[in-house]
């Protein structure tokens, strides 16, 4: 009877240790399902890298309402050049 | 959509729409080039001019001292890295258009606005636009900058900056990229205009164990200093604390830091001074002629002031800087 429970006790945690596994996997490849936190920090890391971030539509989206949220109000720049392409 | 380049500094970052640009700050919207900062700031302080640090300008005054999120370098050891490599959108900004930069500084009795703690350079237009009402009122403008800024902005910056302290980090170009992604010689090249326009410029060197704290590192600097800006030009030797990416490192020994003032000194800077190190005789302006104090200080408070007219009390010596 005591190993039937240990072995119970054991396959339960088991799937719980891999179901965390396939959540963290899951959340870290699908930034919009990813919450604030990791939303924040993948937002500091992209600040670090050397080359202009190259963003997708959907996150491009992101950062314009979040702008508007955060009371920013984008003003033309001076020194840069259009590029036609 | 049209693609940008921008031109503010060396990095000419070239932008799809959306993109924004490696400051963080600007940001191509619509094939435009926009800045996201204008009248934002994240930062604002009033401080003593002291603590910039600019010794040989309007001493004792007040300085009224604001940054936006973002910067163009992405030092290891920044201590405002929280708005420096930050975003605008994450930090907790005010709204303060230049007219009310310039009332607030009135208000506060500062003689001096200082485009600060981040990075000047990515808040061109916003510096610029308050920079000229400043002297409209009577107000100098002050640059603590890293100065890695392209020629042309670099040319109309000098119209309206009046003073900078200038953070000339090492003299190579590898620890400019090691420490912050970025090159040496448009410094050191910027630095030179901006010498020749009339600015008046004091630099810091933050001194970093194991990375740029050797004697032949001090030598090759002060080398430079004197070769292309004289030996008036106050260099200010600062001494590292653990910060951000380098929180393994020690502070530096304070030996190392009264070392790099003697090496200053025996390459023939009149004027080196050592930073974050209270209590320190390299805290003190010293007549280069008679020997004696003519500013006492203790970190950025003055204790004792021996300067009148610009000139050393004791010998009548002229003391470069503006005064008063």
């Amino acid at each position: 009877m005591k190993d039937r429970i240990f072995l119970f006790i054991s396959v339960v945690l088991i799937i719980f240790f891999v179901a965390g596994i396939v959540e963290n996997i899951l959340l870290l490849s699908l930034p919009s399902l990813s919450g604030k936190g990791n939303s924040e920090q993948a937002s500091l890391d992209a600040g670090m890298v050397e080359k202009p971030l190259q963003l997708q539509p959907k996150l491009k989206d992101d950062i314009l309402t979040r702008l508007e949220e955060a009371g920013l109000e984008p003003r033309e720049a001076r020194y840069y050049r259009v590029i036609d392409e | 959509m049209n693609k940008v380049k921008c031109l503010l500094c060396p990095r000419e970052c070239e932008l799809n729409n959306g993109d924004r640009g490696d400051c963080r700050a600007r940001m191509n919207i619509g094939g435009r080039l926009q800045t996201l900062v204008y009248g934002k700031p994240c930062a604002v302080h009033v401080d003593p001019i002291e603590k910039k640090p600019l010794f040989h300008y309007l001493p004792g005054t007040g300085s009224f001292s604001i940054a936006t999120a973002g910067c163009n370098l992405h030092c290891m050891y920044c201590q405002n890295w929280e708005i420096s490599q930050g975003e605008p959108e994450n930090t907790r900004n005010i709204d303060l258009a230049p007219e009310d930069v310039i009332r607030q500084a009135i208000n506060t009795n500062c003689k001096t606005i200082a485009y600060t703690y981040s990075e000047p350079v990515i808040f061109f237009e916003y510096a610029a636009n308050t920079a000229r009402l400043a002297h409209k009122n009577g107000i100098f403008n002050v640059w603590v900058t890293a100065l890695y800024i392209n020629p042309e902005p670099l040319k109309e910056a000098v119209t309206f900056v009046d003073a900078a302290n200038i953070d000339l980090k090492g003299i190579t170009d590898k620890f400019y990229q090691t420490m912050s992604r970025a090159t040496l010689k448009p410094v050191l090249d910027a630095i030179k205009i901006m010498k020749e326009s009339g600015v008046w410029i004091e630099l810091t060197n933050l001194v970093v164990p194991t990375y740029n704290d050797t004697a032949e590192d001090f030598t090759a600097l002060c080398d430079w200093v004197v070769e292309n800006l004289g030996n008036e030009v106050p260099m200010h030797f600062s001494r590292f604390w653990p910060m951000f990416k380098l929180k393994n490192l020690p502070p530096t020994p304070v030996e190392v830091m009264t070392r790099a003032r003697q090496i200053a000194m025996s390459k023939g800077i009149h004027y080196a001074y050592v930073g974050n190190v209270p209590g320190h005789e390299g805290n003190n302006t010293y007549c280069p002629v008679c020997k004696n104090i003519v500013i006492a200080r203790r970190g950025y408070m003055i204790l004792d002031y021996n300067i009148d007219g610009g000139k050393c009390t004791f010998c009548n010596h002229k003391i470069p800087g503006r005064w008063n």
